[in-house]
């Protein structure tokens, strides 16, 4: 049995690394595997407070947010798609038609 | 061990699954029989709309409050958003129907999206829950991000746009998630009445719940564009198509403001201590940020993005001050705010041209060129301005009487000084349409029919919200602000 403390500081880590390659990186699909490793982070805190409290909340919300992310994921490898025909490139740093 | 039926109290979801069936009826008929599905859809929408309308009333009389063990709240509250939704949502796909489609959009797909939004929009304003907060937020985006890229055949900038709002959207999702595990991990619960209570009786872990309220505030406060989190929004608005935008502008904030409301000040409303002071700042800069950009835009759509994210903050203004007084000054502004958003973008879709977004030099002379039009720019303006009597006046009043209640002085000091520098650039739009000679090569201004319409159904709106109509808007807001809980 891992304590919740121990799965908790491993979301948190999960959790920086996404949010540090969200910001660092341009490639605009490591970006998405980031946002979705910022997703998974929550997912796991979810099951560790679950388990602090004993309720099935929290593991039936990771249900709930496992589906929406895959929703989100289909839609957005769609927009990618799109962007990429017109653009031949998925790097952050091209997406400058719309500036301040 | 006893048993519970589960408490189905299908009145309260009745809008939600009207406007989902409405959605997935005109998907599976337009498919079916594709042969002038363009026209069936829309009036088709429209009638599932208006039915979703009339849908609210049954729960609202007869069974009102909690239902779902408290998943689905249908209060006044929620009635009186969905209705504003309900007609925002309507009031897109008419302009769907015309210019999306001349855009080369397949008018069923639109319409089809706008209602999917629409129904996460409803479920958002009637959330009991965190969960069903986040199903109905994603609901909305998913629907959102599609349409913000569905004029890239023919405009390079829709892509761009709908990329920017995926992945910022997207991201804002993980500090939305990871806020709701902190604030279920302080206090065991994931049902807005249950924290409220938990927290109340001191069983909150305040650390974790800190965590997590600020993480909900970055989340929510993207999506609704706080300054700093509004990077996103002058770009996609500007490169989704004019529809989407005024649908974002109207809806996904009414819709987040109604969650951050119900999360904030109703749920955590006994840890105010640990968010108020941060939402308080987040409104004094979006108001400053929103107002003082605007006002060096010259593209119309751009200005009338910075115009949302300054009502961004005055809308944060009302959360921050907190209380019932604060939740009617919100509910009220809410409403307000979507009349007179909706109406200025239909009056800058009625002045687009083919390949060319609108500047305010398109402006001139406006009220020879269209005088009708003109008048409900000038009006809508006037309204944004908060100008007395209209429905801008009312509800900043509102706002600011709420924050000094409060005895949040300075926030409302803040919050008149900006309305005074918002008033410049939107006094700078009637200047330019009343005052200055139309360009040589200006073209007549037509409006369509479905233009007319919703022009018409702005008009109306930001009428009624306006003194002397406004009152009873008023006190419906505070009846409904006293109910929630």
């Amino acid at each position: 049995m891992t304590p919740p403390g121990l799965t908790l500081a491993l979301s948190a880590l999960l959790f920086g690394l996404g949010v540090t390659g969200v910001l660092v990186r341009r490639n605009v699909l490591v970006v998405y595997m980031s946002i979705e490793l910022m997703l998974n982070a929550a997912n796991l805190a979810f099951i560790a407070f679950g388990r602090l409290h004993g309720g099935l909340d929290g593991q039936l919300f990771v249900f709930f947010s496992m589906v929406v992310a895959a929703a989100e994921v289909a839609v957005g490898l769609g927009i990618v798609v799109a962007v990429y025909k017109q653009l031949h490139s998925v790097d952050v740093d091209q997406l400058n038609l719309l500036k301040f | 061990m006893d048993f519970r039926p589960p408490d189905m109290n299908l009145w309260a979801a009745l809008p939600t699954a009207v406007v989902g069936a409405t959605a997935l009826v005109t998907l599976l008929l337009s498919v079916l029989r594709p042969a002038g599905a363009a026209r069936r859809s829309i009036s088709f929408t429209l009638f599932g709309l208006a039915l979703a309308a009339v849908g609210c009333l049954p729960a609202a009389i007869f069974r009102p409050g909690p239902s779902f063990q408290g998943m689905l709240v249908l209060d006044p509250a929620a009635v009186l958003l969905s209705l504003l939704l309900l007609g925002a949502t309507a009031v897109c796909v008419l302009l769907a129907s015309r210019y999306l489609v001349h855009d080369g959009v397949d008018a069923a797909e639109a319409a089809v999206l706008l209602t999917l939004g629409c129904a996460g929009m409803l479920f958002m304003v009637s959330a009991g829950n965190l969960l069903m907060v986040f199903i109905g937020l994603e609901t909305m985006s998913v629907a959102l991000y599609i349409l913000a890229g569905l004029a890239g055949a023919r405009d390079r900038t829709s892509h761009e746009a709908a990329l920017k709002y995926l992945l910022l959207g997207a991201f804002a999702t993980g500090f939305l998630v990871y806020g709701m595990a902190f604030v279920y991990g302080a206090t065991g619960s994931l049902d807005l009445r249950e924290i409220g209570a938990r927290i109340a009786g001191g069983g909150a872990a305040p650390g974790f719940l800190a965590v997590g309220l600020a993480l909900l505030l970055i989340g929510l406060g993207f999506k609704v564009a706080l300054v700093p989190f509004h990077m996103w929004a002058p770009d996609v608005y500007e490169g989704a198509p004019t529809t989407v935008a005024a649908y974002m502008a109207v809806g996904v904030k009414v819709a987040a403001f109604m969650a951050l409301l119900r999360v904030f000040n109703v749920a955590a409303g006994g840890a105010a201590a640990s968010w108020q002071a941060a939402v308080a700042w987040l409104a004094v800069l979006t108001m400053l940020v929103g107002n003082l950009v605007a006002l060096a835009q010259t593209s119309l759509k751009r200005l009338l993005a910075y115009s949302s994210i300054a009502h961004a903050g005055y809308l944060a203004v009302g959360l921050a001050a907190g209380g019932a007084a604060g939740a009617q000054a919100v509910l009220f502004y809410s409403v307000a705010y979507g009349f007179m958003t909706l109406g200025a973008f239909v009056v800058l879709l009625a002045l687009e041209r083919a390949d060319d977004k609108p500047q305010l030099d398109d402006l001139r002379g406006l009220r020879r060129r269209h005088p009708l039009l003109a008048a409900a720019l000038a009006t809508f303006m006037f309204a944004l301005a908060g100008i007395p009597p209209l429905s801008g006046f009312l509800g900043k009043w509102l706002l600011i009487s709420a924050a000094v209640q409060a005895g949040q002085v300075p926030l409302a000091v803040a919050a008149v000084l900006c309305s005074a520098i918002a008033a410049f650039y939107y006094l700078r739009i009637v200047v330019y349409s009343y005052m200055r000679e139309p360009a040589d090569d200006a073209s007549p201004v037509t409006l369509a029919a479905e233009t007319r319409q919703a022009l018409a159904a702005c008009l109306i709106g930001t009428l009624l919200c306006s003194f002397p109509f406004g009152l009873w808007l008023l006190s419906a807001a505070g009846w409904a602000a006293g109910a929630l809980r």
